[in-house]
């Protein structure tokens, strides 16, 4: 049995050749990246710190967070919001550059915006696209969003 | 009497603590259903490794021992946990068996404040659960067979307490995986997913950051089987993964308790009448999901999320010539002020896949090239064209089963003596082959894990073990005009080599290669391959014992419908210790298949292997034969 997991194990050798290489995202300009931590005490849990496949390194129950945007200073309500804009950063751009998408619609609801409003903020959002996404920040583009939510959702 | 009656009923009422707990009662809940699941009790044992999962020390073998002694923790308290940082009175740390105890024995207990276990639940309104199933991610050995979790459903009412539509991004991903530090293609990562080397977790994470890592970072499709699950069934499941998790370890086993058992197991709770995790030999996440709707009424509706790659790939195909013209001079950087939107859709699309693909790295002139892009697109204000289907073949449950028992015969003969007839029995563990249906399957695909042939040549009163293959894994990923994708093969088998001229002789056999594929049609129902490969071959009945054979593998596949395949296939390796002209060894092959639904398949294959220019040795069948898939 031994030697049949081991000659199963090793005709995978040629696989390793696949190894995935550790390439670190564009950060944006204030170097806050794939994670975040929250100045606040509550902790909030697991946000994953890599994405691949089925296997993990992250804690169940524990706040996590990467390097870069400690230096920020968010707002507990603004927690989901950030996280959500850091995580799909360029969906998001994405979307707001067409006016519409999942994404945006679910940033939208995390910034209080009721359904019959989201079309308006998307497009919205599509016209002052340059002003919004800023010089690369995620915070700031954050904060962009959420001032047009605040004209555009009342509605 | 009557107030012997009104006693009576009184002490029925009475709640109970560890001191009146009345004996038949407790002994019908240590040995119910219910409790054996809490305690993931399976044969007579837990399949919990860790050992703060248990409040008796005999608790692992011991149900009533264990409820017992959960009763006593609940009333004396003290810290429990498996992690020192987040030790948690015993009510705390169990809240599902402190809901069943209570209910079913009438338990009064002691008051107690749980804020670690309150915030986990803060995170959630749950309102439902959906069973998610990722298709396989064939460059990761721990992918090859997919992967399920579960989707935790929020309810999401509107300031005005409305209830809004469902934002599924914003619901939480429930998934059980192996915790792994360090290199995931190494082979101990191998070895260790197989040997129980590692731990397992359970993770939860927003849905959306499931969405960036499957669908658009590995592109697998997603597919979403509603359940019918209730808020409180729902709960239920989010109570007991805080008692695992922060209490229990597993050990992880790729083949047996992996991702989807515990799935299982999860959904056992939530629906105690349903019965998932029997007479599993092992388990694989497809067949984990057909147990799942066999269950009368259990998805309530599926739903389909494709790979970021198909919708990259469907997009550039739906475009006109003209449009593809305009398509490759905005990739490329000369076309800055387009203006039709379905090129410019498709365009960020082709940028996005490659930047998720590589985690959010694009080179810097693409990355400004994506960056202009999108301002341009932002100035077109048209909504964005239809999604053009994707072909939803991948979808997991519609597949044939995994085990298979096959029985076939036909002709031998080698160079000028008379055909022999023989037969042939056949049963495979997993998974898919080249000529199986692609349906439920990634397409041109093939794992085989556990593959044994006996053969009988009657005439000769032979009965020799044919060919046993331990591991055969071919990946064919068509070059398209996202992505130019390398096609690979790996096998490794014990197996009668035909171009020996012995019948009795067995050698081990080795084989890895590399190279590529692409369609022949628009259709995609003609695949062409390449490969360059090497085989190491080991076994008495060969010349110094020993081969080592560089070659070629070149074939066509045809799948003009979904259940019927043909492949026409040569290969052509040379011994590179031989010094005689008779190094050359060629091998054809021509093989049908038609499948019937998701057990039954037919085929007919034809194999000539020849040694060069010796007739005399080369060896030809043709055999027919049945398959059962289960």
């Amino acid at each position: 049995m031994r030697t049949l997991l081991v000659l199963f194990v090793a005709s995978f050798l040629p696989l390793a050749a696949f190894a995935a290489g550790d390439i670190s995202p564009n950060a944006g300009s204030d170097n806050c990246g794939w994670g975040w931590k929250v100045t606040d005490k509550r902790s909030l849990f697991g946000t994953s710190t890599r994405g691949t496949t089925n296997s993990y390194t992250t804690p169940f129950a524990l706040t996590t967070g990467t390097a870069g945007c400690e230096k920020h200073t968010i707002a507990k309500a603004d927690a989901k919001g950030v996280e959500f804009v850091v995580q799909n950063y360029d969906t998001l751009r994405l979307e707001m550059a067409a006016g519409q998408g999942e994404n945006l619609a679910a940033l939208a609801r995390t910034m209080g915006c009721s359904d019959s409003a989201v079309a308006s903020f998307g497009s919205a959002v599509q016209g002052s696209y340059e002003t919004v996404v800023g010089n690369g920040s995620r915070i700031e583009m954050f904060n962009n969003v959420k001032n047009v939510a605040a004209r555009a959702c009342t509605i | 009497m009557k107030s012997l009656f009104f006693f009576i009923v009184l002490l029925a009422a009475q709640p109970s603590t560890a001191a009146t707990l009345d004996p038949q009662a407790v002994e019908r809940v240590a040995n119910s259903s219910y409790w054996l699941r809490l305690l993931h009790f399976h044969g007579g044992k837990s399949d919990v490794d860790g050992k703060q999962f248990f409040l008796s020390p005999t608790g692992r073998k011991d149900a009533k021992a264990e409820l017992l002694a959960t009763i006593e923790a609940f009333e004396k308290g003290g810290l429990v946990g498996r992690d020192p940082q987040q030790l948690q009175h015993p009510q705390c740390a169990f809240p599902e068996r402190r809901r069943f105890l209570r209910e079913e024995l009438k338990l009064e207990l002691p008051k107690v404040d749980c804020p670690l276990y309150d915030a986990y639940r803060s995170r959630f309104r749950p309102e439902g659960t959906t069973l998610v199933f990722s298709a396989a991610y064939p460059y990761n050995p721990g992918s090859m067979f997919g992967h399920t979790f579960l989707r935790i459903n929020s309810a999401q009412p509107d300031s005005d307490g409305k209830a809004q539509k469902k934002l599924d991004l914003l619901a939480h991903g429930l998934s059980y995986a192996a915790s792994v530090t360090g290199g995931e293609n190494s082979l101990l990562f191998i070895w260790n997913g197989l040997t129980g080397g590692f731990d397992g977790s359970f993770t939860v994470q927003s849905y959306y950051e499931k969405v960036n890592e499957y669908s658009n970072a590995e592109s697998r499709d997603l597919w979403e089987y509603e359940l019918d699950l209730n808020a409180e069934q729902t709960s239920r499941i989010l109570d007991h993964v805080w008692e695992l998790e922060l209490n229990g370890t597993f050990d992880y086993f790729f083949f047996t308790d992996n991702c989807s058992y515990q799935i299982l197991a999860l959904l056992e709770i939530a629906r105690p009448d349903w019965n998932l995790t029997q007479n599993w030999l092992h388990v694989i996440p497809s067949e984990t999901l057909k147990r799942v709707l066999n269950v009368p009424g259990a998805v309530r509706a599926i739903k389909f999320r494709p790979s970021l790659y198909k919708k990259a790939v469907a997009k550039i195909k739906s475009l006109s010539p003209e449009q593809f013209n305009k398509y490759e001079a905005v990739i490329d950087g000369s076309n800055e002020a387009e203006t039709d939107v379905s090129v410019l859709s498709a365009a960020i699309s082709y940028f996005y896949y490659q930047k998720q693909k590589e985690h959010g790295y694009l080179p810097e002139n693409e990355q400004s090239r994506f960056e202009k892009l999108l301002i341009q697109r932002s100035k077109v204000k048209e909504p964005e064209p239809a999604e053009p289907s994707v072909d939803e073949t991948s979808r997991p449950d519609l597949g044939h089963y995994a085990y298979r028992l096959g029985t076939s015969g036909g002709l031998m003969k080698r160079g000028g003596t008379d055909s022999n007839y023989f037969q042939e029995l056949q049963f495979r563990f997993a998974y898919h082959d080249l000529l199986n249906s692609d349906v439920g399957y990634t397409p041109f695909s093939e794992i085989i894990i556990g593959s044994a042939t006996l053969r009988t040549v009657p005439k000769e009163k032979d009965l020799i073990l044919e060919d046993f293959k331990l591991v055969s894994i071919v990946a064919l990923s068509p070059w398209t005009k996202v992505e130019k994708p390398m096609s690979w093969k790996l096998l490794a088998s014990y197996t009668s080599p035909k171009d020996l001229g012995c019948d009795f002789c067995k050698v081990v056999h080795i084989e890895g290669g590399a190279g590529l594929s692409a369609f022949l049609d628009e259709g995609a129902k003609s695949l062409s391959y390449i490969l360059v490969k090497y085989q190491l071959e080991a076994g008495g009945g060969l010349p110094r014992k020993f081969r080592s054979n560089p070659g070629l593998e070149a074939g066509l596949l045809w799948n003009p419908t979904p259940p019927f395949k043909a492949e026409l296939a040569a290969q052509l390796v040379t011994d590179i210790f031989s010094s005689t002209e008779e190094k050359f060894y060629s091998q054809y092959r021509f093989q049908l298949a038609q499948s019937f639904g998701k057990s039954i398949d037919l085929r007919a294959a034809f194999v000539q292997s020849l040694p060069h220019k010796n007739a005399a040795l080369r060896h030809r069948e043709s055999k027919l034969g049945i398959n059962f898939y289960f």
